[in-house]
């Protein structure tokens, strides 16, 4: 019987026999964090400095923080957007009926088919920027960046029930892009990925702070700010994400099988 | 070419945008979104104090890569869809040039930038500060549009054409919408770029129109007399246009004997 593992290992070869046939899809995922920061340094100087940045954001290394609260932003996008992308090419090659024919549950195929490029998009991130990290702040700022990859990599599953939520409501609104698109703007929006989380509105400072990103972005000014943080706020970081995952997985996995059931229903699949 | 086959086109696009309503909707959103999130990071580059003078400056550089960015992406990055779906032979079989489809796409993208630009007016203006829209010039700023705009269907066509035969990402499109926002004089005057940039600024061709359009919406004065600049655009306008109209020919004539690159998904 096909089971999580088997659809998962299929899109993982799936995924890098893709990355191998598209050297533009590599050299775009290395170039994208830098064009992101010089759009950010480029714009901000028109209005001020980076010593006014560094102040307000109270980061020693504003360079460092901003490349990787880009490699944040860039992993939340390619997570969100994987699944509901998966779902969508499928369908207009006409071959998601037969994916979906798999005995495997639906939410199933959505998350181990969109996990592997969930993974490997923020390696290859990381990867990008760590030439920088390391001629910026030493060893010392490859270390920093590679700790921020295991926030990321905690940040992530919690959003994996919710990029299959995503996924369904695509499907089932059938329209001809991804719907779900804005939310991962209003999400990294909410999570305060450029500035401090007080600067927003209440409703959108508590939005965030229910919101997993938050938190990587937090881990990520904690790692720029200190060289070697307190590891009272690191474990503090790592216990609400820990929580986040299974509050949000146990949401999806109730809200997932309604979404399939809909899904069947409609025959949009 | 016939009139019938203009209105048909036409009708296509105006009763794809009714039918995909929502996902028009949430792409307007989606733009406004991603620009507030630079724009508060960006801003948080100012001195305390000053934070929100400086909105009225970008105002007209976001409207300009709004319409740019969008014109562009939507015509080339549609190519995509268009040619997994076998539209392209399709058109080819009913004697009607696959081409025609791609020259309403600006239909889609100028409506978008539109509602865009109204989300980010609403937006920009719940910050405190001086008044965001102001008009000097209004001939040359309409002037300024409308290079920008006719120079971005162009690319977008030479774009979308060449993706025909090579292949061109959408990855592609958008670092060019990327290089250009930063380093081709959109969200800043030419004056107020370092040296270099300015020089890389001036030989793209956005810049001309972005600088009379700073000119005409905020007095401005551009890198050059506007007696120079104004021609310039014209001229470089009429150029573009020329271009994407032999590029589509050559490569219509060519997919009509060698096929499409593309077939399926690209």
């Amino acid at each position: 019987m096909t089971g999580c593992f088997d659809i998962f290992r299929a899109y993982l070869f799936a995924d890098m026999c893709w990355y191998k046939n598209n050297r533009w899809l590599l050299f775009y995922h290395f170039i994208w964090p830098y064009l992101m920061v010089a759009l950010i340094l480029g714009f901000g100087s028109l209005f001020g400095s980076i010593e006014s940045y560094s102040e307000r954001l109270g980061v020693s290394s504003p360079i460092l923080f901003l490349l990787s609260s880009t490699v944040v932003a860039m992993s939340s996008i390619s997570i969100v957007s994987s699944l509901a992308e998966f779902v969508i090419e499928n369908r207009w090659s006409g071959t998601l009926p037969y994916i979906m024919l798999t005995p495997a549950e639906t939410p199933i195929i959505f998350i181990a088919a969109g996990l592997p490029d969930a993974i490997i998009s923020p390696l290859i991130t990381v990867a990008a920027i760590l030439p920088a990290a390391l001629y910026l702040e030493g060893i010392s700022g490859g270390i920093r960046i590679l700790t921020i990859l295991i926030f990321i990599f905690l940040g992530m599953l919690p959003l994996l029930g919710l990029s299959a939520l995503i996924a369904s409501l695509t499907l089932i609104a059938k329209e001809e892009s991804n719907i779900g698109q804005i939310i991962i703007p209003f999400l990294l929006l909410v999570s305060g990925v450029y500035y401090p989380l007080e600067i927003l509105p209440s409703i959108l400072q508590f939005i965030g702070r229910i919101m997993p990103v938050a938190y990587v972005v937090e881990a990520t000014r904690l790692f720029s700010k200190y060289t070697i943080p307190e590891i009272r706020l690191v474990l503090i970081l790592i216990y609400t994400l820990t929580v986040m995952t299974i509050a949000y997985n146990l949401l999806a996995s109730l809200t997932l099988k309604r979404a399939d059931r809909a899904l069947r229903g409609k025959g949009v699949i | 070419m016939k009139l019938y086959k203009i209105k048909a086109v036409v009708w296509l696009h105006i009763l794809r945008l009714w039918r995909y309503k929502i996902s028009f909707l949430n792409m307007a959103l989606s733009i406004t979104l991603w620009i507030l999130l630079f724009l508060l990071g960006a801003l948080m580059f100012t001195p305390k104090g000053e934070l929100f003078k400086a909105i009225p400056i970008v105002f007209w550089g976001i409207i300009m890569w709004n319409i740019m960015s969008n014109t562009i992406s939507l015509i080339s990055g549609w190519t995509w869809y268009y040619l997994s779906q076998g539209f392209v032979e399709e058109h080819i079989l009913t004697d009607t040039s696959p081409f025609l489809v791609l020259v309403g796409r600006p239909i889609t993208g100028l409506f978008l930038s539109a509602l865009a630009t109204i989300f980010i007016y609403i937006t920009l203006s719940g910050f405190e500060g001086s008044p965001i829209i102001t008009i000097t010039d209004p001939f040359i700023l309409m002037l300024g549009i409308l290079t920008l705009t006719l120079m971005s269907i162009s690319i977008g066509l030479i774009l979308a054409a060449l993706s025909f035969k090579t292949g061109i990402q959408q990855m592609f499109i958008e670092i060019l919408n990327f290089i250009i926002l930063i380093a081709g004089g959109i969200m800043a005057p030419l004056s107020k770029l370092p040296r270099f940039l300015a020089y890389i600024a001036i030989l793209i061709p956005f810049s001309h129109s972005a600088e009379l359009v700073r000119f005409g919406a905020a007095g401005i004065k551009p890198w050059t007399s506007p007696t120079v600049i104004v021609p310039l655009s014209l001229i470089l306008t009429a150029s573009f246009l020329a271009i994407s109209i032999l590029t589509i020919k050559r490569i219509e004539m060519h997919i009509r004997i060698s096929g499409l690159k593309a077939m399926g998904r690209m």
